[in-house]
Parts: C-alpha cells; structure tokens; sequence
C-alpha cells in the first residue's frame, strides 16, 4: 500500500470511529 | 371481545430500549452489501478515490435522506400509521398521496420476495463450511459449478435437484415468519440486540486473522494483506474525473443506509413523538458505516490478493459481489488452518446481517396488514409468509432465465430513488421545509446544523434527480430494452415484470380497501 493509500485509509477509520465513539457515548450519557 | 375488536383496542408497539431502535435501524442497513458489494464497488472504481464521492454522498445524500426518513416515520407513528401511505395522507392532503405511498410497501416486499433467497444461500454456505462439504474444490470453476447445482440449475455429485436449496430457504423464510410474528420489541429488537454484536465480534475476528496473515505464500511474497488494502485505499485520483465513480458511489450510499426502501418510517413510527431522531439515526448510520468500511473493506478483498494476486483478485472483482463471496472465500478458507470456522462465521455472519435486513423490510407490510385491516400480528405474520413463498417460487425456478436480476433493478436501484424523490417532494415541499425541519429536530439531542436546510431543500432532490436520469441512462433503456438479453429469456423477464406491476397494483387497491373505512383512517387525532 502506498502512503497515500495508508492516509486515506486511517484518516476514513478516524472518522468513523469518532462519529460512532461519539453518537453512542451521547446515547449511553441519556 | 372478538379478536378483531381486541386488535383494533390495542396500543401501537413501542421499542423497548433507544440503544435497541439503533441497534434495529442499524441492522436493519448492514447487509450483506456492506461485507460483499461495498469492498468490490471500491476496487473496481479507483480504489481510495472511490472514498471522495463515497464521503460526499453520505454527507449530502444519505444523512440527510436517512433523517427526512426518520422524521416521516415518527410523524405517521403519532396519527397511528406505520406504513407511508398513512403518513403521506396526512402530510399532504391530496387524494393521490396515499397511493403513492403504497410504493413504500411494495418496494420492501419486493426486495423480500427475492432477498430471502439469497439469505438462505449465506445459512446455507455457513452449514456446507462447517461440515466441509465444498471442501476439496480448489478452484474457481468448481466453485461455480457447486453453487449451480445447489441452486438447481446443474446437477453434479454435490446436488442432484434443488432440494437442499428449497429446505434452506423454507427454514430462513421460517425465522423471518416467528421474528416477524413476536412483534418489534420482542422479535426484530431481540434478534438485533443478538445479531448485531455478534456481526461485529465474527467481523472483527474475520479482520484479525486477516491482518495477521501476511503474505501467505513465500513464493509470492507480493500477494499478501497489505497490497489488498492497497488495492482499495491506494488512490487513483484519475478516476474522479469518471461520472461512472460517482455514480457507483452514490449508489452504494443509497444501499448501504436502506434509504428509499420505506423500511426505516416504519422503525420510526414505534418512536413518541417527542424521541430523538437526529442522534439515533446518527448513530445508526456511523454503526453502519464501521461494518461497511472498517470491516467489509478489510476481509474479502484483501484476503483474496493475499491468495490469488492482483491480477487475479480484479477479475474476481469485475465479476461482482457473488463470485467474491460465493466462489472465491470458500478457496480461500480451504487454504487457511481453522478453514471451516472461519469459513463457517464468515457465512453466518452475512446470514445474520441478510436477515436483521429482511425482517426490517417485511415489516412495512406487518404494520399495513396490522394497523390498516386489523389483522392480528401473528396472523400478519403468516399472510406475509404465505404470500412471499408464493411469490418466491418463479424466484427460485426461475433463476437462471435472469428472474432475480429483473427484479433487483426495478425494485433495488430504480424504485429505490423514485421513492426517495416521492418522499422527499413530499415531506420538504409539500408539507413545506420549516415543517419538516420543525419535526426532524423536535426533541433532538444534539443540534442539527443548519447547512443541512438548504441540503435537504435544494442539494438532495437535484442529486436525486441527477442519479434517476444517470442510471435510466446508463442501464435503464438497456434493461427495458432487454439489450444482451437471450432471446429464450424473454418471457421470464416479462414474467417478473408482471410480477412487480401486480405487487404494486394489488398494494395500491389494499391501499383503497383501507381507505374506504374512513373510521379507521380519520380516528386518531394527534395529542
């Protein structure tokens, strides 16, 4: 994989495991 | 009391829990998309640039798609209709706005009567890697002649008829039926709050053997795991420039959050009417989002370069989702110690996902028969059992004359963004934007920004409308035309298409049935 390839792809998983950390964590604090 | 008079008294269903309407909405959009069609659409469409229009199109389309759904759903759920035709009634007080919301039936029963089936192949599968059965076939033709055979098409030492193949979808037609019969809470919530972390810890220790393999012959030592991630993250900004990228982008988003299907203003309607829908469908779509890129993109493909090689794995890829998880992981799970279970959690996990997916989509039709004609639940449940085994059998035996293929694109990509539009017109125009963005934030917890006004108001039905013209341009006169189709098929393809036109007739005179007994319609006025 390129470097590229390697930023892309950690920058996609950071996203979306912050928007799940995120949305739950408010749902949980409810 | 008489049943009937029992049924009409009783309380509309609730959820039992918030996390397990999430749960639900999210399993109801992890399918077996997320783990088979998203990672080749990635690959055969510019890999890493595929995520640019991939991103764009959860942001401007889905998200916003998904709240209008879930805003629809928790308005109808409060005059007492779980179904669009109720909903549309009384957010547009046309005569014509109940019919068009039968299309929000008619399009998940449709998706049900040929979805099932291809369930039953995937518990089907999960039960063949657990006994080994198509252990022994090393390579990819004999991989196609196994499912063809279980499918009845051919007959070899495998299968000698369609047997095996019709036990396996009587028993998933089956679990759908007793899910679907224990209603929302103590059916599809139950079975959600099961399924749901059991797709994610098979995923995740799919994912690990993955990432661990290395590059498993040192003969080839440039087919291992990190090529295949390179295959879908390694970008090719060229390919932004393909309206074809976009396009297969765009599309993806559409399956992958099960917008347009009508199932989602169903989940919503069991909501109260002051609920959250911003935060839970948030929610729903991130948990979505994590199957699809984290783990989907993480297993099939880079496992097949590990084994097969580039070149080999973009053949595989060009030939679609079905030659990646039905002929090409059952090689691969024969070359890997521990074969059988990882090949039997990998099956049963695209089963769990098929069917947390199917009950979602039956159950638009559950609420119809339930709220609108007053038919017991379990009784429901067994009308939509009956009809769908009816419905399947031209699925079923009709197969290879390319039945299932007819139905996939009027219902799964035409009639998909037809409805949203329908909804969207509906919801933001006519029952007017500051209305509808009243009702999506109402109870909210967390604030909705409000660039997603305009989005939802302008950006989302000219994206819409693009997509429908893009697609009847690209495939839509094909199909109709039947261009490359064989001739012997023809009447087959007209077969399903006066299937599909009949599902949707019978649920528009349904629709004019319930209609009819405007005191059961008119009753329920809005606290």
């Amino acid at each position: 994989m390129t470097p590229a390839g390697w930023i892309f792809m950690l920058l996609c998983w950071t996203a979306i495991v912050s928007l799940l950390a995120f949305s739950f964590s408010r749902i949980f604090k409810k | 009391m008489t049943q009937k008079n029992h049924a009409a008294q009783k309380p509309r269903e609730k959820w039992g829990t918030r996390i397990g309407l999430v749960l639900a909405v999210a399993g109801n959009a992890i399918g077996l998309g997320n783990f088979l069609r998203f990672p080749v659409q990635c690959a055969n469409n510019g890999g890493g640039a595929f995520m640019i229009p991939y991103i764009v199109a959860f942001v401007l389309l889905g998200i916003p798609l998904m709240w209008i759904e879930w805003g629809i759903g928790r308005f109808g759920g409060k005059y007492g209709h779980g179904t669009t035709p109720g909903m549309f009634h009384y957010l547009w007080k046309h005569p014509l706005a109940k019919y068009l919301g039968a299309i929000g039936i008619a399009i998940p029963f449709g998706l049900v009567v040929y979805y099932t089936y291809i369930e039953s192949w995937t518990l089907a599968y999960s039960v063949f890697s657990f006994t080994g059965k198509y252990f022994g076939i090393q390579n990819h033709q004999g991989m196609v002649d196994f499912l063809s055979a279980y499918q009845g098409k051919t007959v070899n030492g495998y299968f000698n008829g369609i047997g095996t193949a019709y036990l396996f979808f009587l028993i998933t037609l089956g679990l759908n039926v007793w899910i679907l019969a224990r209603g929302i809470s103590k059916g599809i919530e139950t079975l959600c709050n099961i399924a749901l972390p059991m797709i994610f810890v098979f995923g995740v220790i799919l994912l690990v053997r993955v990432f661990t393999l290395g590059a498993p012959d040192p003969a080839f030592p440039e087919r291992n795991v990190w090529n295949g991630l390179g295959f879908i993250w390694n970008p090719d900004f060229k390919a932004l420039a393909n309206a074809k990228v976009w396009l297969a982008a765009t599309g993806q988003i559409f399956f992958t959050l099960s917008v347009g299907f009508g199932a989602i203003q169903t989940y919503a309607s069991y909501l109260s009417k002051k609920d959250d829908v911003v935060l839970s469908g948030l929610a729903a779509s991130s948990a979505n989002e994590f199957a699809e890129v984290i783990l989907g993109g993480s297993i099939a493909i880079p496992v097949t370069v590990a084994f097969f090689g580039l070149i080999q794995t973009q053949q595989i890829a060009a030939g679609g989702s079905f030659d990646l998880g039905f002929f090409a992981m059952p090689i691969i799970f024969q070359k890997l110690p521990w074969g059988q279970f990882f090949g039997t959690i990998w099956f049963f996990l695209l089963f769990l996902a098929g069917i947390t997916s199917s009950v979602a989509m039956a159950q638009p039709l559950m609420a119809f028969l339930q709220e609108e004609f007053k038919i017991e639940r379990k009784r429901a449940a067994l009308i939509i059992g009956a009809v769908t085994f009816f419905c399947m059998q031209p699925v079923i035996f009709f197969l290879k004359f390319g039945f299932l293929d007819e139905m996939d694109f009027w219902i799964g990509t035409f009639g998909l963004v037809v409805f949203a539009i329908i909804e969207v017109i509906i919801f933001i125009w006519l029952f007017g934007s500051k209305n509808a963005w009243k009702e999506i934030t109402l109870g909210a917890d967390i604030p909705l920004p409000k660039i997603f006004y305009p989005i939802m108001k302008y950006i989302l039905p000219a994206y819409l409308a693009i997509l429908l013209g893009c697609w009847l341009y690209q495939d839509g006169i094909k199909v109709l035309t039947m261009q490359g189709v064989p001739p012997e098929n023809y009447p087959y393809i007209w077969f399903a298409r006066f299937m599909l036109t009949g599902l949707l007739g019978t649920t528009i005179i349904l629709v004019r049935i319930a209609w009819q007994k405007p005191h059961l319609i008119q009753r329920r006025i809005p606290s």
